[in-house]
C-alpha cells in the first residue's frame, strides 16, 4: 500500500499496483511450496481435526524412543543386552513409517491435482520438475521427522545417560549412520508412496494402494522365494523390509530378515532400482498430464 | 465502564470534530472496518464506498451506536458511547427507518426534542418541521407517509436539537427532484455554517453538489480523503481524458499525437478530438502553440474525467 498525497488530499490506497520489489524466483517459490506442504501434511494453522491424523503417528513413531530412554534411565546398569540396538529400533516403528507416508504422499499430491491447486503453482516461478522437486523434499523432511527424530533422541538421551557410544569418533560415526539409516527408510517409503499418489488424484485411492502395496510386496515375495522356491533375489521387491535390511548393513549388524542372505550390493542396487524406478513413473505421469486450471 | 477500561483521548487536532483513531470493527469472522485513522472538521464531507464498504458500520461507530473492537472514535470532545455531553452534539439519519408509525410528524419530532432536553420542544419541532418542508398540522401518522416524507422526518429529528455533528446515512433515498435540491442546499448552508456535516450516499453526482470534500472506503479500509479532484491529481497512474473543440480535429490530431506528453488521440467529429494524456498542464500549453501553428480558435478544453465518478471507479472499481 502507498500512501500519497498533499495537504488537501491524501490517497492511502490504490488497489491493485504492479510489484517493484525483489523477487525471490524459483527458490522462492520452491522454499514457499516445501513450507506450504508440511503445514498442510501437518495441520498447521488449520483447525484441530486436521492435527487428528498425523500427530498421533508421528507420536507413535516416539513411544518406543520414550520407552528406551526410560528402561535406560530407570534401570541404569546392563540395559544394552535387552535395548534394541540403533539398527533395530526401525523394527518398532516401521507401522507408523508406512502409515505416514501412506497419510502424507497423497495428501501432497493428490489434493493439488483435485483440488486444482497444481494450476497456480504452475503458473508460478515453478515447472514441473521443480514441483515434483518440492513436493519430493517435502515427502523426505516429513518421512524425516518420524525415521531421524526418534533414534536421535534415544542416542541423545543414551548419551545424557552415560549410556551411549564410547568416545567421539564412535559417537559421529553412530550418528552419520543414524542420518543414513533415516535417509534411506525415508527415501523407500517416500519414493514409493509419490508414485502411488502421482497415479490418481483420489488421496483415499492412494492411501489405500500405498498401505496395500508396501505389505504386500513383503507377502507376495515370501510366498514366491519361501513357498513357490524362486530365486532369492526376489526377495529385492519386498518394500516393506529392503529398508531394514540396508538399515542393518548401515550399522553393520547381524539381521535385516528375510534379506539377511542377500548380498549388500544387491541390496543398494535395489534401493537405487526402487528410487529411479519410482521418479520415472512420478515424471511419467506429470510430463504429460494436462493441467485442467 | 470504569475509568481503568476508558480508552484515552487521542490526540485531537484543534479543529477537528470528529476522530478516528486505529479504528477496527469485527463482526465475528467479518472484519467490517479496519484500522480507520480519520479526522473530520467543519463543513461538509461525503462518505463514499461501494456496498459493503463499512461506511454504515463507520457511521454508527462515529455516533457511539457500536463499540469499536480496536481503536477509539472521539466526537465534540468526547467519547460518544460514554460521553452524555459528546452525543448532546450528535445528530443522525440512519439508513433504516427510524420513526414511531403511531405518531405524527410533529409528535415524533417533538419528542426527540424533549429526549435532547430542549426548553420548548414544540415550538422548535415547528421550526425543523417547518426547515424540512414538512406541513407541522399535518394530522397524519407517520405510518402513512411517503419514503420522501418520512425521511425528511429523520432529517427534522435529527436537527431539532440544532446538532453541531450531523450524521446522514444515505439521506436523500426517496426523496424526489425538489426536495433533493432543497435538502442538499440545507446540508450545505449547515456545512457553512460551521456544522460538521458528514454524508453517506451512493449518488455521487448529487455527492458532488454536496461539497468536494470526500472520504472513500473500500473493504472496510480508508482509501482516499480530501478534495476529490485533488485525490484526481494524485491519481498519477490514471491518466488524463481530455475533450478538445477548435476546429480542424483530424489535422489538430496530428498534431497532439506527436507530443511525447500525449498517449492516444481520437477523432470525435470535424471539430473536436478526445485526448489522453499524462501532463494535462503540459499539453494545456501545447495546445495553445499546436492551435497558433495552425492558425485555429481554440474553443474549449473538457476534462473528461476528473468528476467524482471518475474519481471513485479509479479508487475502488478494480477492487476484487
Amino acid at each position: 500500500m502507498t500512501e500519497i498525497g498533499n495537504e488537501r488530499a491524501r490517497i492511502y490506497d490504490q488497489g491493485f499496483r504492479r510489484f517493484h520489489g525483489s523477487r525471490t524466483g524459483t527458490t522462492g517459490a520452491m522454499v514457499s511450496l516445501i513450507k506450504h506442504s508440511l503445514r498442510q501434511s501437518l495441520g498447521i494453522g488449520r483447525s484441530a481435526r486436521y492435527k487428528l491424523v498425523p500427530l498421533p503417528i508421528i507420536f507413535m513413531a516416539f513411544v518406543p524412543a520414550i520407552g528406551l530412554v526410560a528402561v535406560a534411565a530407570l534401570i541404569p546398569v546392563g540395559t544394552e543386552e535387552f535395548l534394541p540396538s540403533y539398527a533395530e529400533y526401525y523394527a518398532l516403528v516401521v507401522a507408523a513409517l508406512y502409515l505416514f507416508a501412506g497419510l502424507i504422499c497423497p495428501e501432497l499430491l493428490c489434493n493439488d491435482r483435485r483440488t486444482g491447486m497444481l494450476g497456480v503453482y504452475l503458473a508460478s516461478p515453478l515447472d514441473r520438475p521443480r514441483y515434483l522437486l518440492g513436493k519430493s523434499l517435502s515427502v523426505m523432511l516429513l518421512l524425516l521427522v518420524v525415521t531421524l527424530g526418534p533414534p536421535l533422541l534415544v542416542l541423545i538421551a543414551f548419551t545424557l545417560q552415560n549410556e551411549g557410544p564410547s568416545g567421539f569418533g564412535e559417537w559421529i560415526s553412530v550418528f552419520f549412520r543414524i542420518v543414513a539409516s533415516s535417509t534411506v527408510v525415508g527415501a523407500v517409503y517416500g519414493a514409493v508412496g509419490l508414485a502411488i499418489s502421482a497415479s490418481t488424484d483420489r488421496r483415499v485411492v492412494a492411501t489405500a494402494t500405498i498401505l496395500s502395496v508396501i505389505p504386500g510386496s513383503a507377502i507376495v515375495t515370501d510366498i514366491l522365494v519361501g513357498d513357490g522356491g524362486m530365486s532369492t533375489s526376489l526377495r529385492l521387491a519386498n518394500i516393506m523390509f529392503l529398508p531394514r535390511a540396508l538399515v542393518h548393513r548401515i550399522h553393520e549388524e547381524p539381521g535385516g530378515w528375510p534379506l539377511a542372505e542377500n548380498p549388500t550390493w544387491t541390496l543398494w542396487l535395489a534401493f537405487i532400482g526402487w528410487l529411479a524406478l519410482s521418479a520415472g513413473w512420478i515424471w511419467y505421469c506429470y510430463r504429460e498430464l494436462v493441467v485442467q486450471r | 465502564m470504569t475509568a481503568l477500561d476508558t480508552p484515552p483521548p487521542p490526540v485531537v487536532p484543534r479543529d477537528a470534530s470528529v476522530v478516528l483513531t486505529k479504528v477496527s470493527k469485527s463482526f465475528g469472522p467479518l472484519v467490517a472496518v479496519s484500522d480507520i485513522d480519520l479526522v473530520i472538521r467543519p463543513g461538509i464531507t461525503a462518505l463514499l464506498g461501494p456496498n459493503g464498504a463499512g461506511k454504515s458500520t463507520l457511521l454508527r461507530l462515529i455516533c457511539g451506536l457500536a463499540k469499536p473492537t480496536t481503536g477509539t472514535v472521539w466526537v465534540a470532545g468526547g467519547n460518544p458511547r460514554f460521553d452524555d455531553e459528546a452525543r448532546s452534539h450528535l445528530g443522525l439519519v440512519p439508513q433504516q427507518d427510524g420513526v414511531f408509525e403511531r405518531l405524527t410528524a410533529l409528535e415524533t419530532v417533538r419528542l426527540a426534542a424533549t429526549l435532547s432536553g430542549l426548553a420548548d420542544p414544540e415550538e422548535q419541532a415547528r421550526r425543523v418541521l417547518d426547515t424540512v418542508e414538512l406541513d407541522a398540522e399535518l394530522e397524519r401518522d407517520v405510518g402513512t407517509f411517503s419514503k420522501g416524507m418520512r425521511q425528511r422526518v429523520k432529517v427534522a429529528q435529527a436537527l431539532v436539537h440544532d446538532p453541531s455533528v450531523l450524521v446522514l446515512d444515505e439521506p436523500l433515498n426517496g426523496l424526489d427532484p425538489r426536495q433533493r435540491h432543497h435538502m442538499i442546499d440545507l446540508f450545505r448552508r449547515l456545512g457553512d455554517a460551521g456544522r460538521t456535516v458528514l454524508v453517506s450516499s451512493h449518488v455521487l453526482d448529487e455527492v458532488e453538489r454536496f461539497g468536494s470534500h470526500v472520504v472513500v472506503v473500500a473493504k472496510g479500509r480508508l482509501v482516499a480523503e480530501g478534495d476529490f479532484r485533488e485525490i484526481r491529481t494524485l491519481l498519477e497512474n490514471q491518466p488524463h481524458r481530455i475533450r478538445v473543440s477548435c476546429g480542424q480535429a483530424r489535422d489538430v490530431a496530428a498534431e497532439l499525437i506527436r507530443l511525447p506528453t500525449v498517449i492516444g488521440c481520437e477523432v470525435v467529429d470535424a471539430e473536436t478530438v478526445e485526448l489522453t494524456t499524462g501532463d494535462v498542464r503540459a499539453v494545456r500549453r501545447q495546445l495553445l502553440a499546436i492551435c497558433q501553428k495552425l492558425d485555429l480558435t481554440l474553443h474549449t478544453i473538457s476534462p473528461l474525467d476528473d468528476d467524482l465518478e471518475s474519481v471513485f471507479r479509479y479508487l475502488v472499481g478494480d477492487r476484487p
